[in-house]
């Protein structure tokens, strides 16, 4: 996924001699999550079972649980968020320049794709689990894979008192850390590397952000890669540089904060709030907004 | 609109649900280790061979026999016969086994009893959620017993105790797992 995965677990020494044999398995198996999800959901590569649903336009496609799972949520959040949020952006993410395998820098582009694509055009059916395309639509799971691959990472840790798993902007922590306090995670300033403009102090929340910093348009300069549907290019409200959410599942955090993203600083907060999670949206000057309660992240219980 | 932020929660609880109970990530972690395996099949030989290794054949019920090698990491489907095996093991012990699955919104609990090592009866203890148990009870514990394993379709309008409902069995069948099985 082309990001730096780190995983902390904490276990009690108590549990026995293997223990950190246990401990060696569980984070083995947390990374597995992370080339499962890639398998079924990357755009980039060509035999990934998201991409291989464009050989078979029309027709029903029986799918992995993964990609069934991944794609349910997308269109739930596209369909809440009137289509502004689309995972049938992938086309217009290639026109922008992200075409590049992050592992083999294989450049590829699906110029048959309609660049008018949207969600309507995945059509998945409930009860036999199956994903029609009505046109060979390039699907990107950008915003709601890697979510995905940090929660099963963190199921993985299940056994363990604390976890943290981080893959670049989607983290989720679990219980508490070494020494019984709730994890710190903060939140970067989009504009400089240096102090970070607030640290959230949670436990058993995911914490995702979504920026316009990582990954810049290597054919526009001031595109970047998320892309809001209907706007034709990068957000219509180019006000939010960043948006930070705090939720119960990492999936759900990935998403809502590419949504609030493109939904600039007022509807966005709207969003955050009739979904009941808590975040914080930054604007090119600056300037925080943020949801009610957020600042009960904010508070060092500790203290 | 405390829906939307309960649609989003629960389709969350039920993708990690699903892709666990379909395979993904759903053995216990510490049976992954390829190394450990095998020690307990049965070429006549190589017991006397390497000086380490357990030398116990499979169906030698020793309770402190060293090598715990619980290798039943494709979950039910890939229960073909191991010709091999002198007398083949069961994959679950006998017993009764308890689990609980626990969603934002509530808590299923279950006891499996496991006789000749098949699931003879599922009985669903506790159910703390907000639909009644008449939705899942007696449909998911019987397609568990006519399944033999946790793989139940979810009730449509009960999804998130249906899942509770799965991950307490798989929790119970977990338990019950016979070390000396493989596969």
């Amino acid at each position: 996924m082309d990001t730096i995965i780190t995983i902390e677990a904490v276990v009690d020494r108590e549990d026995g001699e293997d223990t950190e044999e246990r401990l060696r398995g569980m984070v083995n198996h947390a990374l597995h999550a992370f080339y499962e999800v890639e398998q079924a959901c990357s755009r980039f590569d060509p035999d990934s079972e998201v991409m291989r649903l464009r050989d078979r336009v029309g027709e029903p496609t029986a799918v992995s649980p993964i990609l069934f799972e991944a794609l349910r949520f997308a269109l739930v959040v596209a369909e809440m968020t009137d289509g502004r949020f689309d995972p049938a952006v992938g086309r217009r993410l290639e026109t922008l320049g992200f075409t590049r395998h992050y592992l083999t820098g294989e450049l590829r582009e699906t110029p048959d794709a309609p660049e008018d694509a949207t969600f309507r055009d995945i059509v998945i059916d409930e009860a036999s689990r199956c994903v029609t395309l009505l046109r060979p639509v390039v699907i990107d799971l950008g915003a709601i894979a890697k979510g995905l691959a940090v929660d099963l990472a963190a199921r993985a840790l299940n056994g363990c008192s604390g976890c943290m798993v981080d893959a670049g902007g989607d983290m989720y922590a679990g219980g508490t850390r070494v020494n019984g306090s709730p994890w710190r995670i903060g939140i970067r300033n989009p504009r400089s590397q240096g102090e970070p403009i607030a640290v959230l102090h949670v436990r058993d929340r995911a914490v995702c952000t979504s920026g316009d910093y990582e990954r810049r348009s290597p054919l526009f300069p001031d595109q970047h890669h998320i892309v809001a549907s209907n706007a034709g290019f990068s957000s219509r409200h180019p006000s939010v540089v960043s948006a930070t959410v705090i939720a119960p599942y990492a999936m759900m955090a990935d998403a809502l904060s590419t949504a609030a993203f493109v939904l600039g600083p007022e509807e966005g907060l709207a969003l955050l709030e009739s979904c009941e999670v808590e975040g914080v949206l930054v604007d090119g000057d600056g300037t925080m907004y943020t949801t009610k309660h957020v600042e009960d992240y904010l508070r060092d219980e500790t203290t | 609109m405390a829906k939307m932020s309960k649609q989003l929660i629960a389709l969350c609880t039920i993708a990690l649900g699903t892709i666990y109970t379909a395979g993904y990530l759903v053995t216990n972690p510490a049976d992954e280790t390829p190394a450990a395996q095998t020690t307990t099949s049965n070429e006549q030989s190589p017991a006397s061979t390497k000086p380490g290794s357990s030398t116990k054949p499979a169906s030698s019920n020793q309770p402190g026999s060293s090598t715990q090698s619980s290798s039943n990491k494709q979950s039910s489907s890939s229960d073909k016969p191991s010709s091999k095996a002198s007398k083949p093991q069961p994959k679950y012990l006998d017993g009764t086994y308890y689990g609980s699955g626990t969603d934002q919104i509530g808590t299923v609990s279950v006891a499996v009893t496991i006789q000749g090592g098949k699931i003879a009866n599922v009985e669903i203890t506790a159910c703390e959620t907000h639909y009644p148990e008449s939705y899942i009870d007696p449909v998911l514990p019987d397609q568990v017993v006519a399944r033999q394993n946790a793989n139940i379709d979810y009730v449509s309008g009960a999804t998130l105790s249906s899942y509770d409902f799965a991950n307490a069995v798989q929790q119970a069948l977990q338990e019950a797992l016979n070390p000396k099985y493989s596969g």
